[in-house]
């Protein structure tokens, strides 16, 4: 994969969700909602993340820089402000159908918090991937 | 807020001027990666001051003579 070490997490991160989002998808129909859930277990590969650019890390190369890390504090803040956006629709929305007196399943609480992990490594991955591009590499040596 | 527009730099002058330093040398004795110096290079970053200095003793000049500041009017 070309780019530097956070492209190409960022990339690894969107391709892994992407097959999660696919596998779903063909799987729901077939087996029904509720068992084609367990495709979700995919997301577990992005916990090999931190791997990529361990070897570049070991061969003593500059991985991440100031710059770097400049841009992974814009994306990390940007992960967070969606999550919390999400977070508090989550929380509003049941309240507002449901009404004072509703309830609702305690399976919510785990969705909520798995998709509220899943949009901010999203954003995260996305405004790296946006924010790299920004700044044209220049081939010319 | 500085602006990138506001800061130019010669870095690309001064790494023919030295042996034709290639942007990965200036990179490794910087310490940053090559593409913070395309970066730098393409005035779509501001670097730290810490960098600044950094990158101007590696060409041996004062920071001056690598960055320079035109405020926008």
């Amino acid at each position: 994969m070309a780019g530097n070490v956070q492209q190409r997490q960022a990339r690894f991160i969107l391709a892994v969700y992407a097959a999660t989002a696919v596998v779903y998808a063909v799987l729901a129909p077939l087996i029904g909602f509720r068992p084609a859930c367990g495709a979700f277990g995919i997301f577990g590969l992005a916990g090999f993340t931190p791997l990529i650019g361990r070897k570049d890390r070991r061969a003593g190369k500059v991985v991440m820089d100031e710059r770097d890390l400049s841009i992974d504090r814009e994306a990390t803040v940007a992960g967070y402000s969606f999550f919390w956006l999400f977070f508090v629709a989550a929380c509003m929305i049941p309240w507002v159908v449901k009404g004072p007196d509703g309830t609702i399943s305690v399976n919510f609480l785990m969705l909520m918090l798995g998709f509220g992990a899943f949009i901010l490594l999203v954003v995260w991955s996305l405004v790296i991937l946006i924010l790299y591009r920004r700044q044209d590499d220049d081939p010319v040596q | 807020m500085t602006r990138c527009s506001e800061i130019s730099n010669r870095i690309r002058r001064l790494r023919f001027d030295h042996g034709e330093m290639t942007q990965e040398a200036l990179a490794d004795r910087a310490g940053v990666t090559r593409q913070t110096i395309i970066a730098l290079e393409a005035a779509k970053y501001v670097p730290s001051l810490l960098l600044a200095f950094r990158i101007a003793g590696v060409f041996g000049v004062g920071i001056e003579e690598v960055f320079q500041y035109e405020p926008s009017s």
